[in-house]
């Protein structure tokens, strides 16, 4: 910054002040002498039960507040009543039995019917099919 | 800044939060920090006396909140802080005093300047002070900081609380600012 070198050419870098004489050899000992008591440090306030619990009611009625509004959505819009699939009591008594048996019903995109119909109308010829699919048929299919 | 002495910061803070050891290491903080301290303070109100009584100041809201010092920022800095505080509000209560608005800037301490005996400079001096206190406030802080103190514009920042890409404008804006009222000065 030209501005600058140009300032400190003129001028220098000190500051053309100075102080009594011994200043800051009795600054340390003036500013003791004036110190007073050590301020204790604050402690936290004490709370009482109820500002202890506090947060925890305001939550629960936040909760409560948005289940009501659901619920009165709900029954405005008019349909049926509301159910979970999987109560949660069903899901925690079948993980509790190791015996029980869980079945899955995959939906899938094409019913075998569907796939029968599709592969036959793309293949008139037996040996392309298995070529395609890598299988062998046993001969009493070939006809 | 630049520690006169290396200390540990840690040690001292748990010292001067520690009722027994509180006063001396009190003791050791003023007479590590007081020197660097007074001269920010000065550059700002300009006389001796008003100097000594904010740095005093200074330093016992420093003792009478020692004990909320949580160590977020370095103890200098906060000490910095506290010093900058002061001089503002002495400057801002001063204004009111004499009848000035916010908007003034702080020419009005160029008669302190004048009248202080511990003013050494000569007329090249007292011309350049002239026009650092026609710089508006935060100008002139900035301009003190980095000119005479040669402080780093990161810990300025720290200090003041501005982005360090502010400060550069300000300061660069305060150093243009000085030369064209130097060199107007000398044309009149």
């Amino acid at each position: 910054m030209k501005e600058e070198e140009k300032i400190i050419a003129r001028f220098g870098r000190k500051g053309p002040w100075s102080v009594p004489e011994g200043y800051f050899d009795s600054l340390s000992q003036e500013i003791a002498a004036k110190l007073p008591e050590m301020p204790e440090a604050e402690k936290p306030a004490k709370l009482t039960p109820w500002q202890r619990v506090k947060p925890y009611a305001y939550l629960a009625a936040m909760f409560a507040g948005i289940w009501c509004m659901m619920q009165m959505f709900h029954h405005i819009s008019g349909v049926g009543t509301l159910s979970l699939d999987n109560p949660p009591e069903h899901i925690a008594a079948l993980m509790a039995d190791e015996d029980a048996e869980v079945s899955y019903s995959l939906p899938s995109a094409f019913s075998d019917a569907e796939l029968i119909e599709e592969i036959s109308s793309q293949y008139s010829d037996i040996d392309q099919f298995k070529e395609d699919f890598g299988v062998e048929i046993e001969s009493k299919y070939n006809d | 800044m630049q520690y006169k002495t290396p200390i540990d910061e840690k040690k001292l803070v748990a010292d001067l939060q520690n009722e027994a050891t509180a006063r001396s290491a009190f003791d050791l903080l003023t007479r590590t920090y007081g020197e660097q301290l007074y001269w920010q303070i000065r550059k700002m109100v300009a006389s001796h006396d008003d100097a000594n009584d904010l740095l005093q100041n200074c330093f016992i809201k420093a003792w009478k909140n020692i004990s909320q010092f949580r160590g977020d920022a370095r103890l200098s800095t906060w000490l910095y802080k506290i010093a900058v505080n002061e001089s503002i509000n002495f400057l801002h209560k001063e204004r009111q005093r004499i009848g000035l608005t916010e908007e003034d800037d702080d020419s009005f301490l160029l008669q302190n300047v004048e009248s202080d005996p511990y003013f050494d400079g000569d007329e090249l001096q007292l011309q350049l002070q002239k026009a650092i206190l026609q710089l508006p406030e935060k100008q002139r802080l900035v301009f003190n900081m980095k000119y005479y103190d040669d402080m780093k514009y990161e810990e300025i920042s720290e200090v003041l609380g501005t982005s360090v890409g502010a400060l550069k404008a300000s300061y660069h804006h305060a150093v243009k600012k000085i030369t064209s009222i130097i060199e107007n000065s000398e044309i009149v």
